[in-house]
């Protein structure tokens, strides 16, 4: 199941500083992760993480270098800066009363909350 | 690992700009992609917009991508159907990496943009606006011109009654101004003209030029006795023409009167070479006006001596000059009949105040009757030729699409500015548009409101003088607030220029209906004044109101201009009865005339006789006195009769 554009507008950067919260990564490595992980929720293309990376870049919540990876192959790499993990905890404290908030109302159903 | 080289970003900046246009593409190239894979990416960097450098980065990232899915087993078409929307990913990469540019660099860019972008959107636009200003040509296709000669009358065989006029004119000028010379500080100078022949009035027999005025008078009898004849002819005969020729010897007393003439070329057949009919000239209307003063000064002199039938001949020729000049249908035309017909009027009125006693009951009673039409003529305006004169004006400026809507074009310019003058000769300094006209002139196209909407005013302003006339002075208060509206209206920076055609070609309504009902008081009351002559006779008393005239002297006791529904008042207590009007302050003062204020004559107007009936909203929230100068708003009543010297 793919969410809908502005669902994916709000959880998409988060998700994305979620992931790079372990680590660097670069953009193949996040699309893949965010597929898998999310079970396909979550999946996105070129067309959508490489501008919200810039963006999160822009804003200074994620910093990029390029650098030759265990492969061999010179890549971009993404990590979170101090300000981007102040934002992802932020974030992730607004989810979670949400994510409660629709629970209490029965939209979500904790049953069923794992990614399909 | 490569080791990163940390530069400051102004540098970082300057370096995506400065890089090779071609690198993102060199890049693509060089990476070995799958065709569909390249010509996708391709795609999006081209379409991203950005800087050299920013476009090889987002290639360079992109192709990593690609490798990566590849190197992932993914097939090329499968990569592509996961990248999403190109143009969209274009678009947003190209917002999201502008937001990561320096902002000296965005700074930088922006002051780019106002320097050398705006002005030549700017310059881009102000072409545009030239274009339309220079495409589409007005479309002239009624003929106006012809419509109005087809509606005046014929005027015969014969030396047309304009060109009798003009002989008559030059003849007297001759003399006139060899008199002007040697008396004109011991005349009493007008307000209003200058010209020898508005002085001729003022010469009474106390005067000691008044021996050789008389003399040179009777030099020009033949000449008055031809305009006499000239005037009970039909009007028209002169042609409606934009075009005046003075004759070379035209100012030159040596030379005869008849090699001293103009000549009118009258309008082209072909509508699309006439000059606009606003642009029309009306010479003989200056002859008329002069003619009706030597008429008046004849039917004095003729009073003087005895001569009766002469003094009621010549004002019935005064009256006939105020007739044919109605008969030409424009309404500068109406107010000179207005004014001839009141001189005739105020030199009855004389006469009755000086020799009532010599003229008979038969005369008393053709002039009464020739006042009454005469006053019912030229009160009669036909608004008819002002809509043909802005029709024509509109059809020549604007362009039309057929349901009346229309844009100003540049050859508006001349026909409005110029009103057709550049159409015949050199057009005068005074109406070319300078360098700085001619440049703001396509953007002044863009303010101008279009052509339906400027007719629609015209004919609002049309169709409320024409209502206010018929229903009288009555009407005179809604009338006033109209103008003060559209006054207004055009008050307003923008205004002015948006509706200028239209405020050109309305005409002054209020003070063109304040003229007609003056007029018609004025002559009411000589009628008065002759009816009470009559009534005197046939009684041995003077009446002791006008309603005692009604029915058998006066048909109906005329109305007080300034006291709508009122009639005019009579006063009786006197060697000689007072006909009068309330005036500007609407209070009877017992027929006591306003006192004349610092030179100024006494003056009263209807602005200020109705400006204290207008709601707040029409004037404005101006005070109602700034309407009119305080000392204007003397106390007071309007004499009528008997008249002053």
């Amino acid at each position: 199941m793919k969410l809908e554009r502005e669902l994916m507008r709000g959880a998409g950067p988060t998700a994305v500083l979620k992931l790079l919260e372990r680590g660097e990564m670069y953009g193949y490595q996040l699309v893949e992760a965010l597929e898998t992980r999310s079970g396909g929720v979550l999946g996105m293309g070129q067309s959508t993480l490489y501008p919200m990376l810039y963006n999160l870049e822009a804003k200074g919540l994620i910093k990029s270098k390029r650098k030759t990876g265990e492969t061999g192959r010179e890549r971009k790499y993404y990590q979170l800066t101090g300000k981007g993990k102040q934002k992802l905890k932020a974030d992730t404290e607004q989810w979670n009363h949400l994510a409660g908030a629709l629970t209490a109302l029965g939209v979500l159903d904790p049953a069923k909350a794992s990614p399909a | 690992m490569s080791a990163i080289k940390h530069r400051s970003p102004v540098v970082r900046s300057f370096r995506l700009v400065l890089r090779m246009p071609s690198e993102a593409d060199e890049r693509i190239a060089a990476a070995d992609l799958p065709d569909a894979c390249a010509r996708l990416l391709r795609l999006v960097v081209k379409r991203t917009r950005l800087w050299p450098g920013e476009k090889a980065d987002v290639a360079r990232e992109l192709i990593d991508h690609m490798h990566d899915a590849l190197g992932a087993e993914q097939s090329p078409e499968s990569i592509v159907e996961r990248f999403g929307d190109p143009a969209a990913a274009a678009k947003l990469i190209r917002r999201a990496r502008k937001r990561q540019r320096h902002p000296l660099m965005r700074a930088w860019t922006a002051a780019v943009k106002i320097t050398v972008v705006s002005p030549l959107i700017l310059l881009g636009l102000y072409g545009i606006l030239w274009a339309r200003f220079h495409i589409g040509d007005p479309r002239v296709t009624t003929n106006y011109a012809a419509m109005i000669e087809a509606r005046w009358p014929d005027a015969g065989p014969g030396d047309p009654p304009h060109e009798i006029y003009e002989l008559a004119r030059i003849r007297w000028n001759d003399i006139a101004i060899a008199l002007d010379k040697r008396a004109m500080q011991d005349l009493r100078d007008t307000d209003w003209s200058h010209s020898p022949a508005s002085d001729v009035p003022h010469v009474n027999p106390a005067h000691p030029m008044y021996a050789e005025v008389v003399a040179a008078f009777r030099t020009i009898s033949p000449e008055l006795d031809a305009v006499a004849d000239a005037a009970t002819r039909p009007g028209h005969g002169t042609p409606l023409s934009a075009d005046i020729t003075y004759s070379e010897t035209y100012q030159d007393a040596s030379v005869d009167h008849e090699d001293r003439l103009y000549t009118l070329r009258p309008f082209p057949d072909e509508i699309e070479d006439q000059p606009p009919v606003w642009s029309v000239l009306l010479p003989h209307l200056g002859s008329m006006r002069t003619h009706a003063r030597l008429l008046a000064f004849d039917a004095r002199l003729a009073l003087s001596e005895g001569d009766t039938e002469r003094f009621v001949a010549r004002t019935l020729s005064q009256l006939d000059l105020a007739r044919q000049a109605s008969e030409d249908g424009f309404i500068i035309s109406n107010l000179v009949a207005m004014a001839v017909h009141a001189l005739a009027a105020s030199e009855l009125g004389r006469a009755l105040r000086d020799h009532a006693d010599v003229l008979s009951s038969d005369q008393l009673s053709r002039l009464a009757h020739a006042l009454a039409a005469s006053g019912d003529r030229v009160e009669t305006i036909h608004f008819e030729f002002e809509r043909f004169g802005a029709s024509d004006v509109l059809q020549r400026s604007f362009t039309d699409n057929g349901l009346g809507h229309g844009r100003l074009v540049n050859e508006s310019f001349g026909t409005i500015a110029n009103f057709g003058v550049e159409d015949f000769g050199p057009v005068p300094d005074t109406y070319k548009l300078g360098r700085g006209g001619r440049l703001l002139a396509p953007i002044i196209a863009v303010i101008v409101a279009d052509r339906r909407t400027q007719h629609e005013i015209i004919d609002q302003q049309l169709a409320i003088a024409e209502g206010s006339l018929a229903r009288g002075p009555a009407a005179m208060p809604e009338l006033i607030a109209a103008r003060e509206e559209f006054n207004r209206r055009f008050d307003r920076p923008f205004a002015r220029v948006r509706y200028f055609v239209a405020a050109i070609y309305s005409p002054a309504t209020d003070r063109l209906l304040a003229t007609v009902f003056k007029t018609r008081a004025m002559s009411d009351a000589t009628l008065v004044a002759l009816a009470i002559e009559s009534y005197r006779r046939d009684q041995g008393f003077n009446p002791m109101s006008i309603g005692d005239l009604v029915p058998r002297y006066l048909p109906a006791a005329p109305e007080d201009p300034f006291a709508p529904g009122e009639p005019l008042r009579l006063w009786v207590g006197g060697e000689s009865p007072v006909i009068y009007s309330v005036g500007q302050d609407a209070d009877d003062d017992g027929g006591q005339p306003m006192v004349e204020s610092d030179g100024d004559r006494a003056h009263h107007s209807f602005r200020t006789r109705y400006a204290s009936e207008l709601p707040d909203r029409e004037t404005g929230g101006r005070s109602l006195v700034t309407l009119v100068p305080s000392d204007r708003a003397g106390d007071g009543d309007w004499v009528l009769f008997p008249p002053a010297d």
